[in-house]
């Protein structure tokens, strides 16, 4: 204990003018980030342990209730109906945007594949729309009687699907994975065009097969970004729900009712904004543990 | 990296800044001298704000105010986009920026006067001649606990559309007028045996239509309880499991997938459908994107009938409203109040209601063009009979439990309707607390 | 884009797999761009359609709308504004680029080059600050941004938007400048410049590629958010397209009183897009070089 503090005492005193200068480059963005980033995030906190509504009588004077929105969330059917939902969008959807990002990177650091800057191009594509238009032309393939996804299975002959309703979870991964693959194909392919060629060389002349060369250099260099893009991914599915708004708005019988989106229908529609806040507030420590958990798993 | 990307660096850079210090400047910064008096109007973005534009309220409002008067009046329309209008009104009040005059919607109207966020216009309206002009059951739903709060200048309820072609191939008589439900699913089946290409013979989904169709009262006003299970409630119940489950007449999927039934009417796959009198010309009407040609030739409409039983109204209908409504915290609750009467003018309310099929709320708006189209005029005597929703705090989640109840239990799973009235009383006692439902005989929660 | 070996290739350039290969890349290109087809088809098209219609007579009136200021049957929008509404997204896309670029290179620049206790735990911080789902912040912003102005304030939503971005792009940065040695600043100080101009000389050129694929990533967020402006903006002709797509589309068929010309719509996002397809084309290089964590050698 007594060293702890002399080690941190002595790097203390160690400090250089230089170092506060640099330090303080920090100052822009953690004052940025504070004010719009914390101090709503704790103010959503807060309103959490009370009882306040958007609009009626409660709106004028909330009072606080402690834990009992919490309590509320354990028994609410709902409530728990919604986190298996989210599980299965976001595990599915994290698999299926790693694999899609996975494979396309492959072919944009392969030798064989001619015509990269066309795949690239077209590999991202989906990142490049604007977020308000990717539900949008989505409904518009999705559509049971008229969407271009069902007219295209007619004239192949196959049965058309009840996209929106039967496959409602299955589409809003299928968008979602659409649309969000880009980020870890480009951090997939970053890392995988900076492992150096030698170590490639040097295994091969050692005698290793590829799937040895794949397990034991590629896969530990990689690990890390792939870890760090996982933690980003998995924060933003458990964040996002405009596919399941557009499509389901919760779906039939709660079956796409993301927790995201049923902290939007408590605060916003049923106008608790306390319970709704309690919502957010448990998806942000589903989201920060499960953090944690994965950054401890690859021994960070 | 290239020149190129270095100088477009740099350019962007270097415009960045000119442009952000400029803007910033100008709208962060710089303030008129106060010797104007700013009022501010909140309305839809697009079509709404157009329309005030067109009809140049505002120039004329700030030169009668300075001419009659010599205040200097600066009206500044503020907008939101028309999805999520009404949550994003919300949110401006609760955040205290709403603007002075206020387009709306009349479904909240107790909630945001119980926040304390709207005018009581009670004292500006007694003074008023023209508030007579205004239909009784308007001037209602503009009031709560006896003060009025809003002036409305569109209202629009439910009629019943038909197609007169599909009828004649069917043999059914034209004009038709059902007397009761049994008359509606028994054209629909018709509808089924004759014309098989039909997909979906009737679409009837509006629970709350069939609540007042059925005579439930919904709300006890004397005990301030809502109603979650009653003999009426049943019936509205079971006219969906009739016309969904047991007759299939109308297919689930059109609700759950949410199927275009303004398209399926066009193209003729639908039959009968319940829906907004404002469809007659703002879907169906010429140059619209469902455009149906001949309209008046093959689409008949006839008003909603009740259930038929005892007890029953004759006909059912419901209408909320949208008009304008002034914020409580305004610092010019008088010029406020002036750029309103503005606003709902008669001529106004003409000019907009009929290219939009929308009812007026006065009688003095029945002008012009408005005047004389038939539609409207057929569609004016469904006020007569229309019904207000109940005008209480959590009306609006009684309500959303209703239709969620139909969607999740009835046309997902087929409960039949005693289980989903269950199903729906539970819920709303959840929801409400169990002090402020009840149930009428023969049922107890 | 590189196309060394790695390690992978070797043995599969047999002729059928590479056949294989095309085949499945055909298919992800059919995933990928089925979308696009409707909106690049209704864009051409006089009577557009919510759904998939091949027009008769493709024209390009939709595009001329948008400028000009004429459309036809009362479509939800004078499409004076439209035009409008491409600058203010530029606006607000040019004010978020600008911010993140300068607070995310100084914060991944001092991450870089600094050493503390706690630097793990506080890049670690720095990813979950925003954990809290941005509806559940959405009433406690708005009234923060009451306070600072920034209400009807397009360079407001910039910078709103910007602190939204910032935890990546500071992560993105400082693996960018990971990836320059301290030798060459050692250099710069040992041929007699001090610090500060070593970091304008020196270090900023090269990490040139790292600010490119920053200015991409927060140019598409300033370009393409939709909440952001919707809190704070309040007048029509200050709309970003965001917003004025908002306006004019509605694709729900319980939505009361709208008229869409979905022509207009699908022409005016085509046209949202090309910006984005710029930004891209000239910083596409650079894309490869994304550095999230340093990678230890074993």
């Amino acid at each position: 204990m007594i060293n702890k503090i002399r080690s941190v005492m002595s790097s203390l005193t160690k400090i250089r003018r230089e170092d506060i200068f640099l330090a303080s480059f920090f100052i822009p963005a953690l004052v940025l980030l504070f004010i719009f980033q914390l101090i709503p995030t704790v103010w959503a906190i807060q309103f959490s342990f009370t009882d306040m509504a958007l609009i009626g009588r409660k709106f004028l004077n909330p009072s606080y209730v402690g834990l009992m929105n919490f309590q509320r969330l354990a028994g609410d059917r709902i409530f728990w109906k919604s986190v298996s939902a989210t599980f299965e969008y976001c595990l599915i959807s994290l698999v299926w945007r790693f694999t899609l990002g996975l494979i396309f990177s492959l072919y944009l650091t392969s030798k064989i594949f001619k015509g990269k800057s066309v795949m690239a191009a077209i590999f991202l594509f989906p990142w490049i729309t604007p977020g308000v238009l990717k539900p949008f032309i989505w409904i518009s393939v999705l559509d049971t009687r008229y969407g271009t996804a069902n007219r295209l299975l007619q004239i192949l002959g196959l049965p058309p699907q009840s996209w929106v309703y039967e496959r409602a979870m299955l589409s809003a991964i299928a968008i979602n994975s659409w649309a969000g693959y880009a980020f870890p194909m480009l951090v997939l392919a970053s890392a995988l065009t900076s492992i150096p060629k030698e170590y490639y060389e040097i295994a091969e002349i050692h005698g290793a097969s590829r799937w040895y060369r794949f397990t034991h250099i590629t896969l530990p260099l990689i690990k890390f970004p792939l870890v760090l893009c996982a933690i980003m991914i998995f924060k933003e599915d458990i964040d996002d729900f405009t596919y399941v708004y557009m499509l389901t708005d919760g779906g039939p019988n709660y079956r796409t009712e993301l927790l995201s989106l049923y902290a939007y229908h408590k605060a916003f529609v049923y106008y608790k904004l306390g319970y709704g806040s309690a919502v957010g507030l448990v998806i942000a420590a589903i989201a920060f543990i499960l953090g944690l958990a994965q950054l401890k798993a690859a021994k960070f | 990296m290239t020149t190129l990307e270095k100088a477009l660096l740099v350019l962007s850079i270097i415009l960045a800044i000119g442009w952000g210090s400029t803007i910033y400047y100008y709208t962060a910064i710089y303030r008129p001298k106060p010797t104007i008096i700013t009022i501010t109007l909140e309305t839809k973005a697009g079509l709404w704000a157009d329309f005030i534009r067109e009809m140049k309220v505002i120039p004329k409002f700030e030169d009668k105010m300075w001419n009659e008067r010599g205040i200097l009046v600066r009206v500044r329309m503020i907008t939101a986009p028309h999805k999520g209008y009404a949550d994003k009104v919300i949110a401006d009040f609760a955040a205290g920026v709403a603007g002075d005059v206020v387009w709306m919607k009349s479904d909240p109207l107790p909630d945001m006067v119980e926040s304390g966020w709207l005018l009581d216009l009670t004292p500006y309206v007694q003074k008023w001649d023209k508030w007579n002009q205004f239909y009784p059951s308007m001037q209602e739903l503009g009031s709560y606990k006896e003060k009025v709060y809003a002036i409305w200048v569109e209202t629009a309820p439910q009629v019943v559309y038909y197609r007169k072609d599909l009828f004649e191939a069917a043999g059914l008589p034209v004009p038709w007028q059902p007397k009761s439900w049994d008359d509606i699913i028994d054209a629909a089946l018709a509808i089924k045996e004759k014309l098989p290409d039909v997909d979906v013979p009737l679409y009837a989904i509006n629970p709350t239509l069939a609540a007042i169709g059925a005579g439930e009262k919904m709300y006890d006003p004397e005990d301030g309880k809502f109603i979650v299970k009653s003999e009426e409630l049943l019936d509205a119940f079971k006219f969906f499991y009739d016309a969904s489950i047991r007759y299939g007449v109308t297919p689930p999927a059109v609700k759950l997938e949410k199927w275009d039934t303004r398209k399926l009417f066009q193209d003729g796959e639908l039959a009968i459908l319940v829906d907004g009198v404002w469809c007659w010309s703002e879907k169906w009407g010429p140059g619209m994107p469902y455009e149906i040609e001949n309209r008046e030739e093959v689409v008949g409409y006839a008003h909603f009938p009740g259930s038929g039983k005892p007890g029953a109204p004759q006909y059912a209908s419901y209408t909320g409203g949208y008009g304008y409504m002034i914020n409580a915290k305004t610092e010019h609750p008088d010029l406020a109040w002036e750029l309103l009467k503005d606003l709902v003018a008669p001529e106004i309310a003409a000019e907009w209601n009929y290219p939009t099929s929308h009812l007026a709320c006065r009688k003095d708006a029945v002008i012009g063009k408005y005047a004389e189209d038939e539609f409207l005029k057929w569609a004016t005597t469904t006020l007569e009979y229309s019904s207000l929703l109940p005008r209480v705090e959590g009306f609006s989640t009684w309500k959303k439990i209703f239709d969620d109840v139909v969607k999740d239990y009835l046309l997902t799973q087929g409960t039949s309707p005693e289980d989903c009235m269950n199903i729906f009383a539970e819920k709303v006692k959840e929801e409400l607390g169990a002090d402020r439902v009840k149930a009428l005989p023969p049922y107890s929660l | 884009m590189t196309s060394e070996n790695r390690g992978f290739g070797k043995s599969l350039a047999e002729p059928s797999i590479k056949i294989i290969g095309y085949v499945v890349l055909a298919f992800m290109a059919l995933y990928i761009l089925t979308p696009f087809i409707w909106l690049f088809i209704t864009a051409f098209n006089p009577r557009g359609s919510p759904f998939l219609e091949i027009p008769e007579n493709p024209t390009l009136e939709n595009f001329i709308a948008i400028f000009t200021g004429t459309t036809k049957r009362g479509a939800a929008a004078h499409s004076v504004y439209m035009a409008t509404w491409i600058k203010n997204s530029l606006i607000v896309a040019a004010t978020t680029m600008f911010i993140v670029i300068v607070t995310s290179a100084m914060a991944g620049y001092a991450l870089s080059r600094l050493d503390f206790p706690g630097k793990n735990l506080f890049m670690l911080g720095l990813l979950l600050i925003g954990f809290m789902p941005s509806l559940t912040k959405l009433l406690p912003l708005y009234k923060l941004c009451i306070i600072f102005g920034f209400v009807n304030n397009l360079c407001g939503v910039g910078l709103v938007i910007a602190s939204g971005v910032l935890p990546t792009q500071i992560w993105v940065m400082k693996g960018f400048f990971d990836g320059i040695p301290r030798e060459l600043e050692e250099q710069a100080w040992i041929c007699g410049c001090n610090r500060l101009t070593a970091l304008f000389r020196v270090v900023l050129p090269a990490a040139g590629p790292g600010v490119m694929v920053v200015a991409l990533m927060s140019f598409l967020s300033g370009w393409g958010n939709f909440t952001v402006p919707l809190i704070l903006v309040r007048s029509e002709d200050l709309y970003p397209i965001s917003l004025g797509i908002a306006t004019i589309f509605t694709h729900n068929p319980g939505e009361v009183g709208l008229v869409v010309d979905y022509g207009v719509v699908a022409a005016l996002s085509i046209v949202y897009m090309i910006p984005s397809l710029i930004i891209y084309y000239v910083t596409r290089r650079h894309l490869l070089k994304i550095r999230l964590a340093r990678m230890e050698v074993r």
